[in-house]
């Protein structure tokens, strides 16, 4: 048992080194496969979605045999984001509770959401059957374009007494019973949660499965745009209050960077990993000029402080970034992974080049319609022209999987292992 | 030039303000509302243009469709009845399972800002709710949006639905949305996808023979 559990901890630090050959750059025996698989992991151990966010231990059986079967480098388990805003709010209070409170959602699944009553989320078993991916949209912005000043004035007394209340309907009423139990239950929940989760990273450990991201990093305006006010809203607050979206981004600036660093070092201790995730959403809608305006720079602030801190930014950018790619360029030599969706590759690897990790993959409608065949001729053709001489990292959109056929995952993780070898 | 003539450019150049002033100063001395119309679709057409430039990008997209909005907001009742014939009639709706809408409403904002009748049955469509609606209007296009992968299994449901209905012959169907591609269309079954909402709307206009 001891010689297992031994070889199960050699896989994990094998694929930990084979990672960040791989993010700097360097030759390794072959080209990693790391996924945010969330929903697979559900679907192939036989568990309803529904299970999935409210049964935290049927779902840690669910993604460790998912690991131990697949053997992949890395995955993510991750789950929803309800109670960001409530953490955020508590960013002044104390940062360390703010944190566990933000990331209760992110790890702990389905609970928060049932306490808080948020109106960000529509749930497996809840608003949804219990086989529907759980779904976040804002229908109406939570603060509204005449609130901005009071925002800029004084954010988290503003977020605590005006927006909180909007968002999760326990919290409507701050002083009434049905507030104050609610954030009690929170507060225990969370207190059952933390050693579940440690246990989680061990058993994970086990079967030798590093996480692809364990650690956060939000950037402003896709913070503000997906938490506070509402997606297309903020788009037209561009153009009409661009002075006020900017002085937004430069006071949530900070405040994000701490929430990387500090869940990036809680990270790095439990699970040896130095990647931090860092979503970036706005990109694919934003023109150069209006994306080097407000999103960028503010991105950057914190992708380099990060990289300060000694972590890895792993930049998600999802959608399309075939428009921004020189703004890669400008970030020091070796020390991000530049996460492509639907990016064309080939292109981001001519701009790229050698010059920073480059993960990306293959499109999930072909692992959702496709054939086994097309699966392994579209592997071996992305790894023929982006795994180069190192710096490649084989990965799949954020979230996109749930749906695949098993026997076309199957053959996908075949086609890397073969024509991935370096 | 008079200040209606200005119009197009101020749309294009997103000028939200000056967009409405100059509408409201037309009507209230008497231009005809269809002028207006015809002038805001002009402007509608540069921001294509510069879209296809990749000067603008979908942010300026949904600002001028905003605008746009905003001006037809003015119009509408100045007009007695809309009596020119639209481009074409689609039907278009976020399929079962879905209930996202920024990409579909950007979509309908350009499908009505290029001539069409739009009529949109919502979100979590499912597709019995496409094939009334398909019966009862009689489009020419129906339109399915997803930003999910899950959706593309429920598109494919839609799309065979619609076949097993006997709806399918002389209908054109165009998927859209944040995971669509080539392999997704070919799965579904669709006769075109676009990721993009002004790439989309040229298909449809394609389709009608606006283009």
């Amino acid at each position: 048992m001891s010689k297992t559990e031994k070889s199960g901890e050699d896989l994990y630090n094998e694929k930990i080194e084979r990672l960040e050959a791989a993010t700097k750059v360097e030759k390794t025996d072959r080209v990693p496969i790391a996924v945010s698989t969330t929903y697979f992991p559900a679907k192939y151990a036989g568990i309803s979605y529904e299970q999935m966010f409210y049964d935290n231990e049927k779902y840690s059986e669910a993604v460790t045999k998912f690991a131990r079967d697949f053997n992949w480098d890395a995955i993510s388990s991750l789950r929803s984001f309800e109670s960001v805003t409530l953490g955020l709010t508590l960013a002044a209070f104390d940062p360390s509770i703010a944190i566990d409170v933000a990331t209760f959602s992110v790890l702990g699944g389905g609970i928060s959401h049932d306490i808080l009553g948020d109106k960000y989320s529509l749930m497996p078993g809840r608003e949804l059957s219990e086989n529907t991916e759980s779904q976040f949209v804002i229908k109406e912005p939570f603060i509204n374009i005449d609130e901005y000043d009071l925002f800029l004035e004084n954010p988290f007394e503003f977020l605590a007494e005006t927006i909180i209340p909007r968002i999760y309907k326990n919290l409507e009423k701050l002083n009434s019973p049905n507030a104050i139990g609610s954030l009690i239950k929170l507060g225990s929940e969370l207190g059952l949660f933390k050693p579940k989760l440690l246990e989680f990273i061990r058993k994970m450990k086990d079967v030798g499965c590093p996480p692809w991201y364990c650690a956060l990093a939000p950037n402003p305006l896709d913070t503000f745009g997906a938490f506070l006010r509402n997606f297309d809203t903020l788009m037209l607050d561009l153009y009409r209050v661009p002075d006020k979206v900017k002085k937004i981004c430069e006071l949530l600036t900070p405040v994000l960077t701490e929430v990387g660093k500090a869940t990036g070092k809680i990270s790095l201790e439990a699970t040896g990993s130095r990647r931090v995730f860092c979503p970036v959403w706005y990109s694919t809608y934003l023109s150069p000029k209006m994306y080097r305006e407000f999103h960028w720079p503010y991105l950057k602030s914190i992708i380099l402080s990060l990289i300060d801190a000694g972590f890895t930014p792993l930049l998600s950018l999802q959608g399309s970034y075939d428009h921004l790619l020189e703004t890669i360029l400008e970030l020091p030599e070796k020390k991000v992974i530049a996460w492509f969706d639907k990016t064309n590759l080939r292109k981001a690897k001519d701009v790229i080049g050698n010059y920073q990790c480059i993960a990306g993959g293959i499109s999930p409608s072909i692992l959702i319609g496709g054939t086994e065949n097309k699966v392994k001729e579209e592997v071996k053709n992305i790894m023929n022209d982006v795994k180069s001489e190192g710096g490649f990292i084989f990965t799949l959109p954020f979230n996109s999987i749930g749906d695949a056929k098993v026997e076309n995952v199957k053959a996908m993780t075949k086609a890397v292992l073969e024509y991935g070898k370096y | 030039m008079n200040k209606l003539d200005e119009l197009a450019d101020t749309l294009a150049n997103l000028d939200e303000e000056k967009a409405i002033a100059i509408t409201k100063e037309s009507l209230e001395s008497g231009v005809d509302p269809m002028k207006i119309l015809d002038m805001c679709r002009k402007g509608i057409v540069i921001v294509g243009d510069r879209f296809e430039k990749e000067e603008y990008f979908l942010s300026e997209m949904i600002m001028a469709a905003e605008i746009f909005k905003q001006v037809m907001n003015l119009v509408k009742p100045k007009l007695k009845k809309i009596t020119e014939k639209p481009l074409g009639k689609i039907v278009i709706g976020t399929v079962q399972g879905d209930v996202h809408d920024i990409g579909k409403n950007i979509v309908i904002s350009l499908l009505e800002a290029s001539g069409f009748e739009v009529h949109d049955i919502g979100i979590d469509a499912p597709p019995e709710k496409f094939l009334s609606s398909i019966k009862e209007f009689k489009p020419e296009i129906v339109g399915m949006s997803c930003l999910l992968t899950l959706s593309i299994k429920s598109m494919k449901r839609t799309v065979e639905a619609i076949e097993k209905s006997n709806l399918r012959d002389n209908l054109k169907i165009i998927i859209g949305g944040g995971r669509v591609d080539k392999d997704a269309c070919d799965y579904v079954k669709a006769d075109a996808y676009s990721d993009s909402a002004p790439k989309g709307v040229e298909i449809c206009k394609k389709w009608v023979g606006g283009v």
